[in-house]
Formats: structure tokens, C-alpha cells, sequence
């Protein structure tokens, strides 16, 4: 029992200190646990390639490649300026109009390809050109870009959450139907957040103006194709007709026919984008992999029953332990992604929230928004970094500034699912009690 | 010297950069067939599930390399930045160092996986029985591709460490004419 505490004290030491002297974040955990594989558990070497093929060997999982693929697409070419311009006709005559487009095209843009990184760049591109010739206060204008991309990952489909599914053994539909309401909710206290800024301060953002109905509905138009798109990718998933995986082939595969359709497709962005998803895959499913043995190594070792009965019995609750994970997760934000906090946390937290009886599904969804803070908390903030390459010639500091105000929508959405669960959880459930 | 490592990043560029790349595009191509084949001739091929998997397995280990090299492994540079330049240049070649070491068990490990599979015939579960040797070997020819690019890696970065205070050279020249 003693041993086993100072074995697990010693590994998760040189886990955190290989993490901060710069070594990959794969490599770092692949380290301890193969450490820890051979030299207190035992096994043979052959566990490391057992484990890797073990995990990586899933049909589920290539959803990830396809749906990054996809968004690298839509991304490069930069198709979505026309669909960020009809949202504008139709968003643009709210308080902070420009702003409240910028999220509506987020949350758009994240129903069509499950991460928008890719789409910081492209709206830092396209949007903010057009604000600031506005007149739009930089940090109102940089901080709704930036924090829109909080959005993808809860709308369906999202990376994150099938990342999250596949990797734990959950049901990817039951995950991606239970975002779709809290990320239209999330919306919506986004843009709440972009008009209270803009009353308060009415020098954030010059006057409106309405557009003329015909104009509107031509611009309906204009987001027809992606319509298209979304509802073929999501209808294929909710309806029962493909899995999500197939899916992801048939959203990578429309995305090509409508950039073919808008004249932006070449075969330098093709290469360029099946490369980019190359890097996110080979990187992302490396930790995975790794974490996945560090999982079997510390549950052969017995230290994770042992994390998980310790945390279950701290007198502070269900919800204490919740928001005590909520807390950590703002920490450690910080310094990493939320696709890096899953796979180094998870091993440790989801025994804990199975022992404590909470649903997978809901608490994925929390989980998007306790890691998706991280893009905008500083000092490492993935979208404040994307956003920063885009306009160099802001300080970062405009960019936090901005940002910061958007973590208040997030919490307040993460208070309204502790208080009605039923927000992610209803949906999930019609699908099944219709679909059978 | 820097010829070696030319050929080492070509290698890894065409193996582990552009034929995964090109894999997911036949991933996609693959599992929109299948999609077809379930509705229009209403016979499942039933190719794609076993299939992607290997792929996936592909394009992760042996894009590692180029991932790599094109410094999109995430990691936390936050205190590492803190340091002075001599002393962060070093750290990063230490723990370039360590990553290579860890080749060893990932090259060892998957060796002994495909003498396993070898010696107990092992097979996929499905109507394909795939001996499980082919798709298993990529483990090994990703590894040993990764570790190709880490000693081009430490070739790179022990040049770049040498001329540190670049005493005759224009700054930066080095340090490009390397690459």
C-alpha cells in the first residue's frame, strides 16, 4: 500500500516534470509509462505495441481524420467568407452585429466539420478586416473570434467528443445528440455577452444597420449548400442511416463537391489539408495511445482504484468532486489543450465519475467546457496563439482582454446543465426511444 | 552531412507525410463505397471496418516521424521558454535524446508483437481473418521510420548547438543551410 503510494507519486513526479521541460506531451506519458510497465508492473515490452494496435485499431476513431480533413477543406479554401457574409445580413443588425456573425458562422461552421480551429484563422482572416474598417474595438472584435471556437466542439458532430467516446467506449450518436442543445445554448450566451458588452460600452461597436428583406433572402441562398452539407452529415448520424464515421467520409466528401462547386478547390489545398490531418492525427492518437498504456499500467499497479477510492471519499460530495475537476482543468488550461487534458486526466478521472454513478454523457459535455476554457485562458491559449498569427500586429494582450469576457457564458452554461442535466440528456434519449 | 539528413527528411516526407495523406483520402473514397454498396446493391461489403482501423493505424505511427519533423506534436513550451537560449537549446536536445531512447522499447516491443502473431497465427475477427502480422508490422516500419527522423533531428540540432555563438557565419545561416 505505502510502496504503491510513493510509486505512483514518483511516476506522476516524472510525468509532470518531463512535461515541463519541453518533451512532447506523447512522449512524456509514453515514458512513465513504460517506466512504470517494466519496472514495477512487470509486463513484457510487448504490452507498448499490444496496447497502441489495441487502441488505434478502431473504425469509430477514423471518424477524427476525415471530419479534420473535412474542416481543413472548408478551412483553406475559405469558402466559409460567403457563408460569414450571409449570416452578417441576417445577425448584423443585433448590438455588436459583426461580433454576433462571427459566432453564428462558428457555430455553423462547427456543425459542418466538428473543430473550427482551422475556421480562427479564416474568420481572424475574412472578419476581422471587415470590423475593423467598422470601426469595431479590436479587443470586442479579436475576443468573439477567439472565443467562438469554443462552439465547435459541442455542436455535432465534434472531434472532441468522438476523441472522448471511442476512446472510453461510449456511444458516439448518445455524445453528439447530447451537444447540440448546450452548444445552441452557449450561443445564444455568447452573443448575449457581445450585446451587454456593447450597451455597457456603446464605443465597442458602431451602429448597425438593417438589412432590406430581399437582400436577407437572397442570402438565405448563399447558406443553402452548407445547409446542405450539415444536414446530410448530421441527418445521416441522428436518422440512423450511417454511422458517424461514414458520415465523416460523406461530409469530406460534399465538402470537396462545394469548394469544387465555388471554384477554390486546388490540389496544393488537398495536399496541404491531408497533410495538416496527418500531424493532428499522428499527434493526438500518439497520446491516446500512450495514455491508454499508462492507464493499464497504473490499474495492473492498483494505484488508480486507489486515486478513485481517495477522491470518492473526500467529504465535499459529488459536486464538490465536480467542481473540484472543473477548478483543475482551469488550471492546467493554462498550459495545455483540451485534447491533451482528456487524454492525460481521463485515466484518472473517469474511474471517479463512474465509481460516483455520474452519466459518461452528460459529463463529456461538461468536459467540453471545463477543456474547451483553455483556448482562451492564458498564457496558452491554442485559439488566442491562432488568432495572435493572424494579426500580429495586436498585442496578445488585446486578444486576452477580449477573450476574458466570454468565460463568464461558458460557466453560466456549465451552471444551467448542473441545474438541468436534461439539456444534454433529452435529446440522446427521443433519438433512442424514436430511432429504435 | 547534410546530404544524410536531405535524404533522411525525404524519406520521411514521402512515407510518413505524403502517402498518409493520401491514405485518408482512400479512406474516404473506401467508406463512401461501402455506404453505396449498403444501399444501392444492398450487400454490405463490410471491407471498410476492418479496414479503416489499419489505416488509422498508418497514418498515426507512421506519420510520427513527419509530425515530427514538422513540430506538430503538442508540448508545453511555457517554462522552457523562460530560460536563456544556450540553456533551452540544450534541454531541447536532452529531451530530443530521451524521445529517440524511447524508439528502443516502441521498436523492441513491436517486434516481439509480430513474433506473437507469427507464432500463434493470430487473425482478425472478421470474414477477412486477416493475419494480424501485416497490419501489426506497420507498428514496426512506423517506429523505425521515427527513428530515422530523430537521428536526422540530432544531426540538425548538434550542428545548430556547434555554431551557437556563430562566430564566422552570418546568424541563421547555419542553422538553414541544414535543413
Amino acid at each position: 500500500m505505502v510502496t504503491s503510494i510513493i510509486i505512483a507519486l514518483l511516476l506522476v513526479g516524472l510525468l509532470f516534470l518531463l512535461l515541463i521541460s519541453g518533451l512532447e506531451i506523447g512522449w512524456s506519458v509514453g515514458i512513465v509509462a513504460v517506466t512504470g510497465l517494466l519496472w514495477y508492473v512487470d509486463q513484457p515490452v510487448g504490452q507498448i505495441a499490444e496496447t497502441c494496435f489495441g487502441s488505434l485499431n478502431s473504425f469509430t476513431l477514423t471518424a477524427l481524420p476525415l471530419f479534420v480533413f473535412m474542416g481543413g477543406i472548408l478551412g483553406n479554401t475559405g469558402v466559409n467568407a460567403s457563408l460569414f457574409n450571409a449570416i452578417e445580413k441576417w445577425v448584423g443588425s443585433l448590438p455588436g452585429g459583426l461580433a454576433c456573425s462571427v459566432i453564428c458562422g462558428n457555430a455553423i461552421f462547427g456543425a459542418m466539420c466538428g473543430s473550427t480551429i482551422a475556421a480562427t484563422a479564416t474568420f481572424g482572416k475574412i472578419a476581422f478586416p471587415v470590423m475593423e474598417e467598422k470601426k469595431y474595438s479590436p479587443k470586442l472584435a479579436l475576443g468573439s473570434i477567439a472565443s467562438g471556437t469554443v462552439l465547435a466542439p459541442l455542436i455535432p458532430p465534434s472531434i472532441l467528443l468522438i476523441l472522448y467516446g471511442s476512446w472510453q467506449g461510449l456511444s458516439i450518436v448518445d455524445l453528439l445528440a447530447a451537444g447540440l442543445i448546450p452548444g445552441i445554448t452557449l450561443m445564444f450566451l455568447f452573443i448575449i455577452t457581445i450585446i451587454v458588452q456593447v450597451k455597457l460600452d456603446p464605443s465597442l461597436a458602431p451602429e448597425t444597420v438593417k438589412y432590406p428583406l430581399n437582400v436577407r433572402l437572397r442570402a438565405l441562398l448563399d447558406v443553402l449548400p452548407f445547409a446542405g452539407v450539415i444536414f446530410g452529415v448530421l441527418g445521416a448520424i441522428f436518422g440512423g442511416f450511417m454511422t458517424p464515421t461514414e458520415a465523416a467520409g460523406l461530409g469530406a466528401f460534399l465538402s470537396i463537391l462545394l469548394t469544387l462547386a465555388y471554384r477554390k478547390l486546388t490540389l496544393a489545398i488537398i495536399n496541404q489539408s491531408l497533410l495538416d490531418t496527418v500531424k493532428v492525427t499522428a499527434f493526438s492518437l500518439f497520446i491516446m495511445a500512450m495514455s491508454t498504456l499508462i492507464s493499464h499500467v497504473f490499474n495492473s499497479a492498483g494505484i488508480i482504484p486507489m486515486i478513485q477510492e481517495f477522491v470518492i471519499a473526500l467529504p465535499i460530495g459529488k459536486y464538490g468532486i465536480m467542481i473540484l475537476f472543473f477548478v483543475m482543468y482551469f488550471f492546467m488550461g493554462m498550459f495545455f489543450d483540451s485534447w491533451s487534458m482528456l487524454f492525460l486526466t481521463f485515466p484518472f478521472v473517469m474511474p471517479v465519475i463512474i465509481g460516483l454513478d455520474i452519466n459518461p454523457i452528460w459529463w463529456g459535455i461538461v468536459y467540453v467546457m471545463a477543456g474547451e476554457q483553455s483556448t482562451i485562458t492564458p498564457p496558452f491559449g491554442l485559439s488566442l496563439f491562432v488568432l495572435r498569427g493572424v494579426v500580429p500586429w495586436h498585442p496578445m494582450s488585446t486578444i486576452v482582454k477580449g477573450s476574458l469576457p466570454f468565460l463568464i457564458p461558458i460557466y453560466i452554461n456549465v451552471l444551467l446543465l448542473f441545474l438541468f442535466p436534461q439539456i444534454a440528456l433529452w435529446l440522446p434519449g427521443i433519438l433512442k426511444g424514436g430511432g429504435g | 552531412m547534410g546530404k544524410f539528413v536531405e535524404i533522411l527528411e525525404k524519406i520521411t516526407d514521402i512515407l510518413g507525410g505524403k502517402l498518409q495523406g493520401w491514405l485518408i483520402f482512400l479512406l474516404m473514397v473506401m467508406v463512401m463505397v461501402e455506404v453505396l454498396a449498403r444501399y444501392l446493391l444492398q450487400s454490405p461489403l463490410s471491407l471498410a471496418d476492418e479496414l479503416g482501423g489499419y489505416l488509422l493505424v498508418s497514418i498515426t505511427f507512421m506519420g510520427l516521424g513527419y509530425t515530427w519533423k514538422e513540430g506538430g506534436h503538442v508540448r508545453v513550451e511555457l517554462v522552457t521558454n523562460m530560460l536563456p537560449e544556450r540553456i533551452r537549446e540544450w534541454l531541447r536536445f536532452f529531451t530530443l535524446l530521451m524521445a529517440t531512447a524511447f524508439c528502443g522499447p516502441m521498436i523492441l516491443g513491436s517486434y516481439n508483437l509480430l513474433q506473437d502473431s507469427l507464432l500463434f497465427e493470430s487473425r482478425s475477427g472478421s470474414w477477412l481473418r486477416t493475419p494480424l502480422v501485416y497490419p501489426q508490422s506497420i507498428l514496426l516500419i512506423g517506429s523505425i521510420l521515427l527513428l530515422l527522423q530523430f537521428i536526422a533531428e540530432i544531426i540538425k540540432t548538434m550542428n545548430s548547438l556547434r555554431n551557437f555563438p556563430d562566430k564566422d557565419t552570418e546568424p541563421g545561416e547555419n542553422a538553414k543551410g541544414n535543413k
